[in-house]
């Protein structure tokens, strides 16, 4: 019986049994993906999971399948999972002639903190990307690998005619100074299809004290190290066992795919 | 034209160029070149001799590299654990075929099959090539060399034309590609996933305790969660109503004790389910303000299940890991229960090494302090 219950429990599917509070979150606890490492051990059916010392604690002849334990890494809360698509990447990632293991020194995953700053005095919402870089003797650090935010990207022209004339050479570019402070029309006075780096703005406003961290609010991780897809992971902060650091999109995604996904939405030019 | 505008950002100003003669090279992380040649590629390291001096047999861990080219021109990426963007170690050493036809890699994406006829400073002249009929094109096309991105050359010589990291990252995203191009090299993809995979996770296992002198993994974490209790003691005495004020202050000085570098730095942010709103202090401050809320008594129940990961190693030469854990709070006033919570508690533990001399015998040790706390409240 108390193997039957351990098995529904480790599939997440059965509501939990009144018990004590502290033995009930005991239970939901040890089943929560609490770090996102915890995720990468469970995904990789990691011999020293806490899920598996936890659960072998308690029957030790449980036996461990990945493809079940993957199946509890996704948010079963969203109804609009393609099943397909989730049951080819478990067959995927389990194939045990081609196991696809996850690596938090690999240079395929990012996280997407959405943040609120200060700007210039007003509240504003951004996105930092940041990944991790490995360094010399073996140690590693978080760096900022990309910014979004509206905010920093220039306007729109207010008016589209305004320009530096054609024959501005001929007077020596006599207008420069107009055309830099005319700031509702900067573009006018740039390339077409000039973006500016907003990583880069970010860190200049930093460093001139005009933008300013208040909180970081949410973090999404975007996994692209497995071949053929593109899955991200969001904290699911609630009571129950399907809880934690959970897989919240699926996607298949080729190279090329993949590649595009770090331009359009990570911004990683 | 945006593309090319877009990747004229990802690399501007000064374009690095790195071109190779026709020997096998290495490049490691820190972009760094050696010219050498590869004699084996095991799960962990890379081994190779200097054809200059061709006797000894040197080593670097793959975690250390971005990629390797051996002398026909093929390539293999460290970094990535994507099948498709790693290559089989035993088909690139003995791939030695050479090819009659270089490869040019565009910002566009394309891997293009060509004979170079002139490589110039602004743009590069070629005749597209057709492997099937293996014949070029008679029209000459003329690219610029700004929207190369890098060269296979058919004698086995690369040229890079951007930094070798995000040259790794393009051979990396491109090796399917570059792959049926070079389908004489190529491996199928299954013995591909299996030994990139092998290799990371031999990488990660080694990476977390690789350099600590005297390391055990259950001393450590023995010693995290002594010192995590600790630090939970003196919680409960600054926060309790018979402490005296004196005793509260010396409780905090010795909490500090507990921090890296006196905790001048460490965050406690404390954050809660329900709203968005974070609270984050110096840990000084936070023990402080903990001090001005007072029980008759505290009670603190620890939950038997914590999460410790894995260390990986800083920058400054510490190791990082945390600590997840659950823990009951209910504070008293007049023997009643007037507050009560439920809280996660995430917290940055730090292995540190130091020398000390015994007798004139210098010996490595460590010892562990703890750094940012997150705190979730989870239930009232």
């Amino acid at each position: 019986m108390r193997l039957l219950s351990l098995v529904v429990l480790v599939l997440g599917l059965q509501p939990c049994i009144a018990q004590d509070l502290l033995h009930y979150r005991n239970d939901n606890f040890a089943l929560e993906v609490k770090q996102v490492d915890e995720f990468i051990e469970r995904f990789n059916n990691d011999n020293n999971a806490l899920i598996r010392k936890y659960i072998q604690k308690i029957d030790p002849k449980f036996k461990f399948e990945r493809k079940q334990l993957l199946k509890t890494l996704f948010n079963s809360t969203d109804t609009t999972w393609n099943r397909a698509d989730v049951d080819r990447f478990i067959r995927h990632v389990s194939d045990s002639s081609r196991p696809v293991y996850l690596s938090f020194f690999d240079d395929s995953w990012f996280a997407e903190l959405h943040c609120t700053v200060l700007y210039k005095g007003k509240e504003e919402h951004m996105k930092l990307i940041m990944k991790v870089q490995r360094e010399k003797n073996n140690a590693s650090k978080w760096v900022f690998a990309s910014a979004i935010a509206n905010f920093l990207k220039l306007p729109k022209s207010a008016d589209p005619v305004v320009s530096l004339n054609p024959m501005s050479h001929a007077v020596g570019f006599i207008a420069l100074d107009r055309a830099l402070n005319d700031k509702k029309n900067v573009r006018n006075y740039l390339p077409r299809g000039f973006e500016s780096n907003t990583l880069a703005v970010f860190i200049q406003e930093t460093r001139n004290n005009l933008l300013t961290i208040q909180q970081v609010n949410s973090i999404t991780y975007h996994f692209l190290q497995a071949e053929g897809w593109i899955f991200t992971l969001e904290n699911y902060n609630r009571q129950g066992r399907n809880s934690g650091w959970l897989i919240s999109k699926l996607m298949p995604a080729n190279g090329a795919m993949k590649f595009q996904y770090k331009n359009d939405i990570l911004n990683l030019r | 034209m945006r593309k090319i505008f877009t990747y004229c950002l990802i690399f501007p100003i000064a374009v690095i160029c790195s071109q190779s003669f026709a020997q096998d090279a290495i490049y490691q992380i820190d972009e760094r070149k050696i010219n050498c040649k590869i004699k084996d590629i095991t799960a962990k390291s890379v081994k190779y001799s200097n054809p200059a001096n061709p006797g000894p047999t040197y080593s670097l861990d793959k975690s250390m590299l971005l990629m390797a080219f051996n002398e026909s021109g093929n390539y293999i990426v460290f970094s990535g654990t994507d099948a498709a963007s790693t290559s089989n170690p035993a088909s690139f050493l003995n791939s030695n075929a050479k090819r009659d036809f270089d490869i040019l890699i565009t910002i566009d994406n394309e891997v293009i099959a060509s004979q170079i006829d002139r490589v110039g400073d602004s743009d590069i002249s070629y005749k597209k090539y057709d492997k099937a009929a293996a014949s070029a094109s008679s029209t000459p096309v003329t690219v610029s060399k700004a929207n190369v991105l890098i060269i296979l050359h058919r004698d086995g010589r690369h040229e890079l034309l951007i930094s070798p990291t995000d040259a790794a990252t393009v051979l990396r995203t491109l090796k399917p590609k570059v792959n049926e191009l070079l389908s004489n090299g190529s491996e199928p993809a299954s013995q591909t996933s299996t030994l990139a995979t092998t290799a990371v996770q031999v990488e990660a296992n080694n990476a977390t305790t690789a350099g600590v002198a005297n390391f055990d993994i259950e001393e450590y974490r023995n010693k995290a969660l002594q010192k995590i209790d600790e630090f939970g003691e003196y919680v409960n005495n600054v926060s309790n109503k018979t402490t005296p004020f004196e005793e509260a202050n010396k409780a905090i000085e010795l909490a500090c004790e507990l921090f890296l570098n006196k905790g001048v730095k460490a965050y406690v942010e404390v954050s809660n389910v329900f709203t968005k709103k974070k609270d984050k202090r110096l840990v000084r401050n936070y023990l402080e303000k903990l001090k001005l809320t007072k029980y008759d008594k505290v009670e603190v129940i620890l939950a038997n299940i914590e999460f410790v990961s894995d260390l990986k190693k800083g920058t400054d030469g510490n190791y990082y890991g945390v600590v997840t854990f659950e823990q009951k709070f209910t504070g008293y006033v007049d023997g009643k229960p007037i507050y009560s919570d439920l809280v996660k508690k995430h917290v940055t533990v730090v292995l540190k090494g130091y020398t000390t001399y015994d007798e004139g015998q210098a010996k490595e040790m460590w010892d562990v302090f703890l750094a940012d706390i997150e705190v979730v409240e989870t239930r009232s």
